[in-house]
């Protein structure tokens, strides 16, 4: 064997290693969002206070959801949130517990099997008020806390799928996103199509490399 | 035995008669010839990649590709070249019912959020496609507006090929387009390279494979974006600039050097800042074949034929934009914008320092235009690296210090070889002078309107992909690299650059998944 193919066998195989690496590592990954950017803190939820957004997209294999809390430095008190539908059946709810630190906190759920448009509410049992991170300034969004309507702002949902999941695990859902938003003829088989080409891609360079080297 | 030198013993065989078409096609398939295989190959690498590209990135998450999408379809509806609104007027009611249903709006420059995960986002998006929305707009085609119309008179064939396609469908066929430009510029890297190093055909595939995975062309050549077809005839143009200084100057040279000069400037009007460096080349040629009367008569018509080729498309276009279009060539003043007022006056010292500034360190009596980021390294080589998307997320920095010192050994090697090729050089100082010139060009042209842009908005302008018209210097110096390498190890070295750079693609690719599918 040349130099050169020994160096561009060595250089694959580093590559698969480092790919098979990244590829089985665990993490949380997300199910969707609202893409309401978190921006900015929306109205304060005071103790006892109920906040409430509608049309969220509650996707299917959501269990938990992940927000961004102020709670001015102190722990986060007990949280409960709930997810209606249409004709205000619940569809899941969840808690956190209270003691959390501020920040990014994560509220489990039962698992959600079915994509639907929602209704999310958020009730502060804890003895402080706290803040949501979402846009404050949104023109078309609007939430309530209690009764009362407030426009141009959205709390930022992040919808979160069961425990930690490798990109490998991740695979199916992955190829079913890729398919979402394309063109119709390439909605299904648009990440093989991309990873076939990849692979032709990296023949030719690699034909040609080990050829012109012989 | 040769038919031609057979005697006449008995009837004179029937001559076949051989169609125009195939002739044609013969004579053009004997053309095609003259292209290695190599460069062949390198061209599928690059369309691969481009189109895999293509396929990874959402659609319209390219830089500017609403406003290529719309210059397209404004072509293609109405016959007519966009019309700038004051303020920016509404894209069609078709691209902009597609644009907010794949949430087009919330993922700009928030990369926090991801392209659709749903089945109702799916829903929502085939709802518009059915409902046969109008596609003409405006006539308004937002950043795009000042360009010349080869770029979209190209893509008008995909989108047309789809009569009743909806956006997402024509907008897949146009980055498919893209991806072909993509894989001609990396053609064209190879032949730029063999005219430009001859001898070690290994560097020459590295070179063109380098460009085909460099990370931020392969993504911009998978998306609708008119600096594809200015790629290509940037790089056309430092190959017949070679080939001319390699082989003389003659009148198949100036017309291949006019003929990219010629589409290139109507593909984008960037290419306007080769000018100064493509006159001293032709100076330089002439002078070279001055001496001798048939070489001089050849060069002489080799550069008419230059200037008349380069200059009659722009000609062309602004006649036609002004008798047909009823618009100037570049409708908006790049001063005065769409009208708006002017945050900061002009001035001509200050424009200096600003294009200074741009590239190196301010100078002592300069201010300091960039005080929170120093552009040669955060603009230019971060960006260069890989910042994707609307330039909204990009490589941890370690990769940039790291690609930094692969990046120092390449140049080290390649300044290497200049070294030991030194007579050589120094015969080819003219020619290098001409390179040099091109990318200086590029680079003032660049500050220019970056500055109009600052004095007009107080915003940058300026982003990584404007260099990339260069990029055949790029491969330059990378064969060069792996030239100082010898017979014995250069193939090796080719390899392992090769190498490295599929890591740096397929990272790329990686972050990208990742930014917008998880």
């Amino acid at each position: 064997m040349t130099l050169a193919r020994s160096v561009v066998v060595a250089g694959l195989l580093a590559i698969a290693v480092a790919a098979g690496l990244v590829l089985s590592r665990s993490a949380p990954r997300r199910s969707g969002t609202d893409v309401i950017p978190a921006e900015n803190f929306v109205e304060p939820l005071a103790r006892g206070e109920q906040l409430c957004q509608s049309h969220e997209q509650l996707p299917a294999d959501t269990q938990a959801v992940r927000l961004l809390i102020d709670a001015h430095g102190q722990p986060v008190g007990r949280l409960g949130v709930r997810f209606t539908g249409g004709a205000g059946q619940i569809i899941t709810t969840g808690a956190l517990r209270a003691g959390s630190a501020q920040g990014i906190v994560r509220i489990p759920l039962s698992l959600v099997r079915d994509t639907s448009e929602a209704r999310f509410c958020l009730r502060n049992y804890g003895p402080s008020t706290i803040r949501l991170a979402g846009a404050s300034d949104q023109p078309g969004v609007s939430l309530s806390i209690g009764r009362h309507l407030i426009e141009d702002q959205s709390v930022r949902v992040e919808y979160m799928r069961p425990g930690r999941e490798s990109w490998l695990a991740l695979t199916g859902a992955l190829a079913h996103r890729f398919s979402l938003g394309r063109a119709f003829f390439m909605s299904a088989w648009a990440l093989p199509a991309a990873l076939l080409l990849l692979a032709i891609s990296i023949s030719g360079a690699v034909y040609l490399l080990t050829r012109e080297s012989a | 035995m040769n038919s031609r030198f057979s005697g006449p013993v008995s009837a004179p065989p029937r001559a076949r008669t051989v169609s125009p078409a195939r002739a044609r096609a013969r004579a053009i398939r004997t053309r095609l010839r003259i292209v290695p295989r190599a460069a062949w190959v390198c061209a599928l690498v690059a369309l691969a990649n481009g189109l895999a590209w293509s396929l990874i990135t959402p659609p319209f998450q390219v830089p500017d590709e609403n406003a290529h999408y719309a210059y397209v379809q404004q072509l293609v509806q109405t016959g007519d070249l966009p019309h700038p609104a004051t303020p920016a007027g509404a894209l069609s009611p078709q691209q902009d019912a597609t644009l907010s249903a794949i949430d087009f709006y919330w993922m700009v420059g928030r990369p926090y959020n991801p392209a659709p995960f749903t089945d109702l986002q799916q829903h929502a998006i085939e709802q518009v496609a059915s409902e046969k929305l109008s596609a003409r707009g405006t006539g308004d085609a937002l950043t795009a507006d000042n360009n010349p119309p080869l770029y979209y008179a190209i893509e008008a064939v995909p989108y047309m090929l789809m009569p009743g396609g909806g956006v997402l469908d024509r907008l897949a066929l146009m980055r498919a387009v893209s991806a072909l430009m993509g894989a001609i510029t990396v053609l064209l890297v190879f032949m730029f390279l063999r005219e430009l190093l001859p001898s070690r055909r290994w560097a020459w595939s590295a070179g063109a494979l380098l460009v085909a995975f460099q990370p931020m062309f392969a993504f911009i050549s998978g998306g609708v974006n008119n600096d594809n077809l200015l790629y290509l005839a940037a790089t056309g143009i430092l190959w017949a600039l070679a080939r001319a200084f390699r082989r003389g100057l003659d009148r198949g040279g100036g017309l291949l050097l006019g003929a990219f000069l010629g589409f290139g400037l109507v593909a984008k009007l960037n290419l306007l800042g080769f000018l100064p460096a493509l006159a001293l080349a032709l100076l330089l040629l002439l002078r070279r074949s001055w001496a001798s009367p048939d070489a001089r008569r050849e060069a002489l018509r080799g550069a008419g034929a230059a200037v008349l080729l380069g200059a009659a498309p722009l000609v062309v276009y602004e006649l036609l934009a002004h008798l047909l279009w009823n618009r100037g060539a570049v409708p908006i003043d790049v001063v005065t914008g769409r009208g708006a007022a002017v945050l900061h006056k002009f001035n001509f010292r200050g424009e200096l320092s600003h294009i200074w500034e741009l590239y190196f360190a301010p100078l002592g009596h300069m201010r300091d235009q960039f005080p929170h980021l120093l552009p040669i390294w955060d603009t230019w080589f971060r960006g260069l690296v890989g910042r994707f998307g609307w330039l909204d997320y990009e490589f941890p920095e370690w990769t940039s210090w790291t690609v930094l010192g692969v990046a120092g050994a390449l140049v080290t090697l390649a300044l290497g070889e200049l070294a030991r090729c030194r007579h050589a050089l120094r015969r080819r100082i003219g020619e290098l002078a001409v390179y040099a010139g091109l990318l200086a060009g590029l680079c003032v042209e660049i500050g220019i309107e970056s500055y109009h842009t600052y004095i007009q908005t107080g915003g940058q302008f300026e982003q990584p992909r404007y260099l990339l018209p260069m990029i055949g210097l790029y491969a330059a110096i990378v064969a060069l690299a792996v030239r100082f390498g010898g017979r014995r190890f250069g193939p090796a070295l080719a390899a392992a650059v090769v190498v490295l750079a599929i890591g740096h693609d397929l990272y790329a690719q990686a972050i990208t998944i990742a930014r917008y599918y998880a």
